[in-house]
């Protein structure tokens, strides 16, 4: 990718990110208003809030994830009324912020031995095979449990920052807000992980 | 992966074509980690609870509105056997309801969401079947002894409404104190001719909009409790026959099955009275 196209592609994702901000506020205003408009929020959440949850918590039982799933979008009706949509936070990292404590709680209440993320277990849990060849269904599966394995050993903090980043698919400026950095700080905190990692997968390639 | 998704832009500083080690990773960790659809049961009960959420703003709060939403365990713990009084005033259940019951949890223990999805698959049914009755009859005498439809849905609500109120103060952190006057002083046959004789006065949408409300309530309370309070008697002090979530199961859809035959008794009657001869 050359500099110019950089700095294009960053000025797209930048008036794509305008518009469904402005996209948003009218949205929230009116669930504030009437909270059967809620729906489109939570619809445009509900799979990636599941996602980092069921990848957060590391359960291996879905339906934990589903039930805090739930507990997040309550949290959020709850606090709905007093969320100021031109306050500075998005409300993808308002969310996410709301779904991190979730999680954070849902760990402490949990035996002892659950508390560290089993990652080992997630990769089958969360992507079912594709229906393609088996030969490169095999070699996709082994890429991902290798993926897996990198992530168990980097710390909570970086592990975090790339769930955030692609799980949850947040941008940089909503990451900071989540974790309640600036947006710098979380560029350097995903530059960091991924030259870490970079390094690991370099060594493990076959 | 050569060219990053659109998505991964503002790593664009990372990602040029001379570092192919780090565009295959980020390729790896889109693939690894991208989010997957969540279950339609999920969405199905979210969509529910917003919908309940929506109804209960619309109407009058019948408990009080500063109740805690999501319940922490501690305060669970700290109700301890206080909460033991007010599920012993709550339907009692047999020992065959709770076989029954229990087969509905399946394997492992019984979770919000899957609690939440059998009472509102049930209340459907419940609802079709009122909706046999129709709004227009609902004040009908004898369907339930002298009792009609309003004032069976009133007792029915009073009985889900003593679930949600007890279970906030309870799990709440304050011990559950029992009223000492109104129904919930008497014993439960004067209870029950109470809650109708004071349904008697109220028009029928207002006995079933509270109904609806109250429905709402209880399963957000569900949603909010933690999974081991559902489960474990001895979380809330309880004899360890008393399962917790099957009392509220019991106290909700349960109660709605024990009336059902009653209905559907007096749905044939009217059905042949209104042939002709």
């Amino acid at each position: 990718m050359s500099r110019g196209q950089q700095n294009q592609s960053n000025g797209s994702q930048r008036s794509e990110a305008a518009l469904a901000t402005s996209d948003e506020v009218a949205l929230i205003q009116s669930a504030q208003a009437d909270l059967a408009a809620f729906g489109p929020l939570y619809a445009r959440y509900v799979d990636r809030i599941y996602s980092y949850l069921l990848t957060r918590t590391g359960s291996a039982r879905p339906e934990d994830a589903a039930d805090l799933t739930q507990q997040v979008f309550l949290r959020a009706l709850d606090a709905l009324p007093r969320y100021q949509p031109r306050a500075g936070i998005p409300l993808a990292a308002w969310l996410f912020r709301i779904a991190r404590n979730v999680a954070t709680d849902w760990q402490r209440s949990q035996q002892p031995a659950r508390r560290t993320v089993p990652w080992e277990a997630v990769p089958e849990q969360l992507h079912p095979a594709a229906p393609e060849t088996a030969e490169g269904d095999a070699l996709r599966r082994d890429e991902i449990a290798q993926v897996h394995r990198m992530l168990a050993e980097v710390d909570e903090e970086t592990r975090e920052a790339l769930l955030l980043r692609f799980t949850a698919q947040l941008t940089l400026a909503e990451i900071g807000a989540v974790l309640g950095s600036s947006e710098d700080a979380a560029r350097k905190r995903i530059t960091r992980a991924l030259h870490a990692l970079k390094e690991r997968y370099h060594d493990d390639a076959p | 992966m050569t060219t990053p998704p659109e998505r991964y832009a503002d790593l664009a500083g990372l990602l040029s074509d001379h570092d192919p080690a780090m565009l295959r990773l980020v390729g790896q960790l889109d693939e690894a980690l991208r989010p997957q659809a969540a279950p339609r049961e999920l969405r199905v009960a979210l969509e529910r609870l917003l919908d309940a959420r929506t109804r209960a703003a619309l109407a009058p709060p019948a408990v009080a509105p500063d109740a805690p939403g999501v319940l922490s365990r501690r305060e669970a713990l700290k109700a301890g056997a206080a909460s033991m009084a007010w599920f012993l005033m709550l339907r009692h259940i047999g020992p065959e309801q709770a076989d029954a019951l229990a087969r509905l949890a399946g394997e492992g223990p019984m979770t919000g969401t899957k609690l939440v999805g059998i009472l509102q698959t049930e209340r459907a049914r419940w609802n079709a079947l009122l909706a046999q009755i129709g709004t227009a009859r609902m004040e009908e005498p004898g369907i339930e002894g002298e009792w009609s439809a309003k004032e069976l849905i009133a007792h029915l609500t009073w009985y889900e409404r003593a679930v949600v109120e007890g279970a906030r103060q309870v799990l709440g952190g304050g011990a559950y104190v029992r009223p000492s006057e109104g129904p919930h002083a008497l014993t439960m046959d004067e209870r029950n001719a109470r809650i109708a004789e004071e349904s008697r006065a109220l028009p029928v949408g207002d006995v079933l909009a509270e109904a609806e409300q109250v429905f709402g309530q209880l399963t957000t309370l569900i949603v909010a409790c933690p999974q081991d309070l559902l489960n474990d008697p001895r979380r809330l002090g309880l004899p360890e026959d008393v399962v917790p979530w099957m009392m509220v199961a019991n106290n909700s859809y349960g109660h709605f099955q024990q009336h059902e035959p009653a209905i559907r008794a007096w749905l044939e009657r009217s059905s042949h009275n209104s042939k002709p001869r």
